[in-house]
């Protein structure tokens, strides 16, 4: 197991590379470090080119990259080109731990809705319920984040005040806090995280809950459940313990696998109710040109995204025996 | 343990499945698997339900403790008494009492009838503590104990072994295992061998042999190959097209068949001290039971077919009349007669 997740790591590292280069190059394309000094009149072209001297940009591509590599990998982010010079990292820390909360919360709350209702579903083939769920999961699947968002804060933030006739909004609509708040405050910080998470989540429930519906259809018709039942195991017991358990671990891969696929809907997210993680971070210096907090934003996620794949094949392992690899007996996985 | 007052056809019959009608839908229609069935397992013997595949041995077998698949399957008449009570009419608690304590069931392919991601040991406990307090420690050293019942090696090690990680024929004596866990007065064994090496065949056959004589119990036994019924059972009935056709003790049936069917099957085995040659066959195949012929359903391919027979489905009755074989064919008499 040590030595699968040894391997795998090792795969990990030339594709983190790959990335972090053409992340590099691509951001030094959409973005000169110097263009403030050039629209600057009062800088003069020596200046500058100490500038650039100082900052290296002088040289060849890759020894620019190897450098900043360096940097990046030692934990030293450097300081921002735009924002006066301060250091790089607060602002990422600050975004990262905002961007994990919210994912968090979407995610265990799609998984315990999802999951859920793909297991009624499967076990309700064809009844109401599971025709209901169906129809729900498409529109889910089908409403863009951005217009859901924008739906939400209409809803929470005025029309629902506006109808049961009561002052302020039900929910706020942006940031984290409200204005003014000092210091950490728990409810406020949660009545702030509901709207985006809702947002987050329709589509991930959605998704969820097909997966596990298909799942559990193709367990619950194995033998070994007729072998449960014929045991005289209660029924829950058959689907819970014999039924979900075999169902969630194809399940429990893909959901992992696609915390890759949240980053869209995360930027969108954050832009829509300006919560600041690390979209509206990523939207922010991509904007502003200040390539040295995109850069870090963009690997800090490529990396956790990776992170997050190998823990999913890692618990491919532990969920499913057949799959505790020895050498010989490797499953084929997608990277 | 016959409840006082309640009426059985024979004091000592355990199992009765009377008339019995199971339907199951499939992608070409509604299919008779198990087409007005009836027979009796008495106390301590070994029935065997013999057929070829696709006959409706295995869905009779599901019936019996109410396993056919839910949206499918259903029992459309009859009854399945245990003990004078109807399963078929039992609630799902009672059913429940029932499954794996009192009718416990072995299935065909042990590899996807045990469940892939639990340790085999644990299996076995789940069906001790699901009918029993047990504690889980006693129960553990109970599964363990049935383990080497059952003729596996270092039993305590292997309890913590996943299916996969076994052997197919140590995959189905863990199978046995389970299933007379708690003793079972009735226990049904749908192929138990079918999937197994020849060689590998015989021993679990052997254990499956040895454990039924320790145990008070009965057996039902599934099976689409003779040998085995020659070696094992008592009794057995011959199932074709969803209906029996023959029932009797294993020595009368073979020593003289008296259905058409059975004889073509009998003589179409391949004996050790038969001239070399070619083995006879039954000509043309099974009927399609999504629209049998109406009368008997051997009829196309027997040779002592008339109109009657294909027209009028025939009785079962006693042939001879004295005899402890029934048979459903118009033409008994004359089977094996010349």
């Amino acid at each position: 197991m040590i030595a699968y997740a040894l391997r795998r790591l090792a795969i990990t590292v030339p594709v983190l590379v790959v990335i972090s280069f053409g992340t590099f190059w691509a951001a030094g394309q959409i973005s000169s470090p110097t263009a403030q000094l050039t629209l600057n009149p009062r800088i003069s072209p020596e200046t500058k080119q100490a500038y650039v001297e100082l900052l290296g940009l002088d040289r060849p591509l890759h020894v620019q990259y190897g450098k900043w590599l360096g940097n990046f990998v030692t934990g030293d982010f450097g300081t921002s080109l735009v924002k006066n010079g301060q250091d790089v990292w607060p602002f990422v820390e600050r975004a990262l731990a905002n961007t994990l909360l919210l994912v968090a919360a979407a995610v265990s709350l799609s998984l315990l809705i999802g999951l859920a209702v793909g297991t009624i579903s499967a076990i309700r083939q064809g009844s109401l319920w599971d025709y209901g769920s169906v129809t729900v999961s498409f529109l889910g699947i089908s409403i863009p984040v951005f217009w859901l968002g924008l739906m939400l804060q209409l809803f929470f933030g005025l029309y629902l005040a506006n109808w049961l006739g009561v002052g302020p909004p039900l929910l706020p609509t942006a940031g984290i806090y409200s204005p003014g708040q000092q210091g950490f405050d728990l409810l406020d910080r949660v009545r702030h995280l509901v709207l985006p998470t809702l947002a987050l989540s329709l589509q991930l429930v959605a998704v969820y809950s097909r997966y596990m519906r298909a799942s559990m259809l193709e367990v619950m018709s194995a033998d070994y459940i007729r072998t449960a039942r014929s045991k005289g195991l209660r029924e829950s017991r058959v689907v819970v313990r014999h039924g979900m358990r075999s169902a969630l671990v194809p399940v429990t891969t893909q959901v992992a696998i696609d915390i890759g696929q949240l980053v869209g809907g995360l930027i969108v997210t954050e832009r829509v109710f300006q919560y600041p993680g690390m979209g509206l971070l990523f939207l922010d210096s991509l904007e502003g040109g200040d390539y040295t907090i995109l850069l870090p934003t963009v690997m800090i996620a490529a990396v956790v995204v990776f992170a997050l794949n190998l823990v999913a094949d890692l618990l491919y392992g532990v969920l499913d025996p057949r799959v505790r690899l020895g050498r010989d007996r490797r499953v084929a996985r997608n990277v | 343990m016959n409840a006082p007052g309640v009426r059985s056809s024979s004091a000592a019959t355990l199992l009765s499945v009377r008339n019995l009608r199971t339907e199951i839908d499939t992608e070409n229609g509604t299919v008779t698997a198990a087409d007005g069935v009836s027979l009796d397992l008495h106390g301590d013997e070994v029935l065997a339900v013999v057929g070829e595949s696709g006959c409706g041995k295995t869905m009779l077998a599901l019936s019996i403790l109410g396993l056919l698949p839910r949206r499918t399957g259903r029992i459309v008449d009859g009854q399945v008494l245990f003990r004078g009570e109807d399963l078929t009419q039992a609630t799902p608690a009672r059913l429940r009492e029932i499954r794996g304590a009192e009718i416990a069931m072995i299935f065909q392919d042990a590899l996807t009838g045990l469940h892939p991601l639990q340790r085999v040991g644990d299996q076995i406990v789940e069906m001790i503590r699901a009918h029993e307090p047990a504690r889980r420690d006693a129960a553990r050293r109970r599964a363990v104990d049935l383990l080497d019942l059952v003729g596996i090696p270092d039993p305590d090690r292997r309890a913590e072994s996943f299916p996969h990680e076994l052997s197919g024929g140590m995959r189905q004596r863990v199978m046995i295992a389970m299933a007379v866990a708690l003793d079972p007065a009735v226990l049904i064994a749908d192929e138990p061998t079918t999937a197994l090496d020849v060689t590998v065949q015989a021993q679990v056959l052997e254990t499956l042999a040895r454990i039924s004589g320790d145990l008070n119990g009965s057996i039902l036994l599934i099976t689409h190959d003779f040998g085995v019924v020659a070696g094992f059972a008592d009794r057995v009935a011959v199932m074709y097209a969803g209906r029996l056709v023959e029932q009797g003790p294993v020595a009368e049936v073979y020593g003289r068949p008296r259905h058409p069917y059975t004889a073509g099957l009998l003589a179409s085995m391949p004996r050790i001290d038969d001239v070399p040659g070619r083995l006879p066959r039954i000509a043309g195949t099974p009927p399609n039971l999504v629209s049998p012929p109406p009368g008997c359903r051997f009829a196309p391919r027997c040779s002592l077919a008339g109109d009657i027979c294909r027209e009028v489905p025939p009785e079962t009755r006693l042939w001879p009349p004295d005899g402890g074989v029934t048979v459903a064919c118009h033409h008994a008499e004359q089977v094996g007669a010349g």
